[in-house]
């Protein structure tokens, strides 16, 4: 088994987005595909899955020229690829969606429905996740919909599967459903290429990494012989340290109260939330999947119907009732689902950028210059909004957003889908916006990403939601992935701060449900046992 | 009797246009192949050619209209809407050339066995829209029903995801001219004659029959018995508002009211249910 790209070129238009391509990928290799928003990767996954067609170059599957000239072609060749915005259909379930995959044109009079609905059941039972196979797909949160977009790609059974950009979007435990996959294409002699901007993952997940900076491939290199720096420079063209900031010491200055809501319900819980912002703070919000957190920011914006959140502004009294007078009040939203609630798709760049400073606030605004400020990859900024990577359009949503000079920023994974470098330099903007006066709450699937951005200010705590309660505050040296992992696997937010020794002894225990329960229940038997008898 | 006889046609032609609104285009040429296919039968019966090769011709007419317009718009992929007036004007044309003024017969026979019952149970009209529902049955039992769908729901990520798309839609708009063949044969012997605009308001009623029967108009969702209703509503405001003696002048006005409500009603409740739906499901995970 192998692939091979030629000189592969793609023109759109005057817009040259991929510019001889040279790739060589064996059987039983996974292979990263490394780069900033609009590299290129997309594209190129595209082209291999049929979706588009080649402007010059030939490629090569196992020997044989192949030029898919559609999906079902492609899919004929055993090439397919996932979409970095689902290709999922609401109307249906999820089993039908996977279903839908299997039919074509030349079996179309053997009526197999029955058959192919028992073994889409059977794969979905092999990742245990068996119970999804009857949800309507619209009513099925984020995360599980790009795990049954993976799913989708996984039954049609590939030589060539083509990961793009799935596990931004997954939580933790979906993430060990993809590596399980990887691990068994490999095993098969199959080729994996993955897309994706979480470092660690591919370090982990990859064997080999092409690096790709505007369109063109820059190097290839095995895992084992690179680090995230040298990655990052390449990516970027320029010399970057990857190394996380240091760590500052949590100093508490005085600041006044910004945010303040007391007692806000979350009705799918039943629970009711206390919450309290200073200015110039930097809360990450952190939890399992669906556990809260976009709730939390969501209301707060005004975007629950049933609930409207009385909160003190600065001092005021206001009621949220609806995002209008979120805006107004100078809140703003960046939700992390750019296709639903992000780009206006067929507008223009600068209408995506303007939006909410000319219609709502009635200001006039430079879209150019912010654009350029928040580094958007455009050519012209008349063309549509979609003619960008997905990438460069959720940065077009933060510069609509970012750039009035909000009081509150509420974000729900704002940065999904974004590379590396632009992460590093939306988490600068935000600090920055922290250090006028402003403060930000962000939820965040990637603990990493957490860290990474209270690491960068002195006002700023992590938030831990288990069951729409807020069970874990962590601040200055608790603040780690580990800690933030535990607490939100657990839930059971004692007083127990874990040091770096509990840590190790806690990974143990994470798989277990009642995690720190039967940890703190091991040995406080003993304990007490000692202190009664010999004190 | 009169009441089926004389709007299976409608009941037809709404199931021919909600298959093609499922699928995600818009049909509005669906009354001129009614119109077509009307010139061609009595044309036909004129001629003098047997009864069975009558039908199979003008059914293979209606067909082959049906075909063109799939093919413009799911290979030269011309906007549904654009490119079905532009057929409705070129057949509502063909069949004014052919038939300049209202004349011809159709086949004593074929009227008598229209108007007359089955097994004296049965309305024969009945059976006419029957036939298209089972011919839909069949196809629901195939793939080819998730690829409507889906291509409803979204024509690019069905692309995307090894559906057929073109052909897809090429099907859905030959159902269509099919169902829209069957109606036109149950209409020529409903008036027992031809005329070159006999099926002219047919298409626009077919697609308000579609939207109150709760398909809707941006495709992928609603199923086929809702338009069935719809048509059968429509027919039963069209029968009371002529029969309650209201003024011709107030007629229209009246029609179009009741119309506008039951359009209103309809989708009303498909938002309500929407939004029942919508709501995110967020479920517990550990222990």
């Amino acid at each position: 088994m192998k692939l091979i790209c030629k000189d592969v070129s793609k023109q759109f238009g005057s817009n040259p987005a991929l510019r001889g391509v040279n790739l060589s990928v064996d059987g039983g290799e996974i292979r990263a595909l490394l780069g900033g928003n609009g590299s290129g990767k997309s594209t190129l996954s595209k082209i291999l899955g049929g979706a588009l067609h080649i402007t010059s170059g030939s490629m090569e599957l196992n020997g044989e020229p192949s030029a898919p000239s559609s999906p079902v072609d492609a899919k004929r060749r055993g090439v397919v690829f996932t979409s970095q915005e689902l290709s999922l259909f609401e109307n249906l379930t999820v089993e039908e969606n996977i279903a839908l995959c299997s039919h074509s044109v030349e079996r179309l009079w053997k009526n197999e429905t029955a058959k192919t609905a028992e073994k889409v059941r059977a794969l979905l039972r092999k990742y245990g996740i068996e119970g999804l196979a009857d949800k309507a797909v619209r009513s099925l949160p984020a995360n599980e919909q790009y795990l049954v977009e993976f799913m989708k790609a996984v039954y049609q059974k590939a030589d060539v599967l083509i990961i793009d950009e799935i596990t931004s979007a997954l939580y933790q435990e979906d993430t060990e459903i993809v590596r399980r996959v990887m691990q068994e294409y490999k095993a098969q002699g199959k080729i994996i290429l993955f897309i994706s901007h979480r470092m660690p993952e591919i370090m982990k997940l990859c064997d080999t990494v092409t690096v790709l900076r505007n369109g063109a491939v820059i190097s290839t290199h095995s895992t084992r012989d690179v680090t995230e720096s040298l990655l990052v420079s390449q990516m970027t063209g320029l010399d970057v340290d990857c190394g996380s900031a240091p760590r500052r010491p949590e100093k508490r200055t005085a600041a006044k109260t910004l945010l303040a809501v007391r007692q806000m319900p979350l009705p799918q819980f039943g629970t009711a939330i206390d919450l309290e912002v200073k200015e110039g703070e930097i809360i990450g919000i952190a939890g399992l999947q669906g556990h809260g957190q976009s709730d939390l920011v969501r209301q707060l914006f005004g975007l629950n119907p049933a609930v409207t959140p009385v909160v003190e502004l600065q001092g005021r009294t206001v009621s949220l009732s609806a995002p209008m007078k979120a805006i107004q009040n100078r809140i703003a939203f960046i939700s992390g689902d750019r296709t639903l609630e992000g780009v206006f798709e067929e507008r223009s760049i600068e209408e995506n950028a303007e939006v909410v400073s000319r219609m709502i606030l009635g200001r006039k605004v430079d879209a150019a210059a912010v654009l350029d400020a928040f580094h958007v990859k455009y050519q012209n900024k008349g063309d549509r909004v979609t003619s960008l990577s997905g990438g460069n359009q959720q940065k077009v949503v933060l510069a609509r957003w970012l750039s009035n000079a909000p009081l509150v920023v509420l974000a729900d994974d704002p940065t999904k889908g974004i590379d590396v470098q632009a992460r590093r330099d939306v988490h600068k903007t935000v600090v920055k916006i922290a250090e006028m006066g402003s403060a930000v709450l962000m939820v965040s699937s990637d603990h990493e990403e957490l860290v990474n951005l209270t690491s960068m200010s002195e006002n700023s705590r992590i938030l831990v939601l288990y069951e729409g309660q807020i069970v874990k505050t962590l601040t200055g040296g608790d603040i780690s992935a580990e800690n933030i992992a535990g607490f939100c696997e657990s839930g059971i937010g004692g007083e127990h701060l874990w040091t770096k020794t509990d840590c190790f002894a806690g990974r143990l225990c994470l798989r277990w449900s009642c995690a720190s329960f039967s940890f703190s229940s091991m040995f406080s038997v003993p304990m007490d046992f000692c202190r009664n008898t010999f004190f | 009797m009169s009441f089926l006889s004389s709007n299976i046609p409608l009941v037809c032609v709404s199931m021919g246009c909600a298959c093609v609104i499922i699928s995600g285009g818009m049909d509005i040429s669906l009354g001129a192949i009614v119109s077509l296919t009307n010139v061609i039968f009595v044309k036909l019966n004129a001629a003098g050619v047997p009864l069975a090769l009558q039908i199979t011709l003008c059914l293979c007419a209606a067909l082959l209209m049906g075909l063109l317009n799939g093919v413009i718009i799911g290979l030269l992929r011309v906007t549904p809407l654009l490119a079905t007036y532009a057929t409705s004007t070129a057949y509502a044309g063909i069949a004014l050339w052919m038939l300049p003024a209202p004349a011809g017969t159709v086949m004593r026979s074929f009227c008598g066995w229209y108007n007359s019952w089955l097994a004296a149970v049965i309305p024969v009209p009945l059976l006419f829209a029957a036939l298209i529902f089972l011919l839909w049955s069949l196809v629901m039992k195939t793939p080819m029903k998730y690829w409507i769908y889906s291509t409803g729901c979204h024509g690019y990520r069905a692309y995307v995801s090894a559906v057929p798309v073109g052909r897809t839609q090429i099907f859905s708009y030959m159902f269509a001219g099919f169902a829209a063949g069957i109606a036109s044969l149950a209409i020529s012997s409903s008036t027992q004659g031809g005329d070159a605009s006999v099926g002219a308001a047919l298409s626009m009623n077919a697609i308000a029959a579609c939207v109150i029967g709760g398909i809707g108009l941006a495709g992928g969702t609603g199923s086929i018995t809702g338009s069935v209703f719809g048509a059968v509503f429509l027919s039963l405001v069209m029968f009371i508002v002529s029969s309650a003696h209201i003024a011709s002048i107030y007629q229209s006005l009246v029609k179009g009211t009741i119309l506008l409500l039951g359009v209103l009603f309809s989708i009303l409740i498909e938002t309500r249910l929407q939004r029942e739906t919508d709501r995110p499901n967020l479920r517990r995970t550990g222990p």
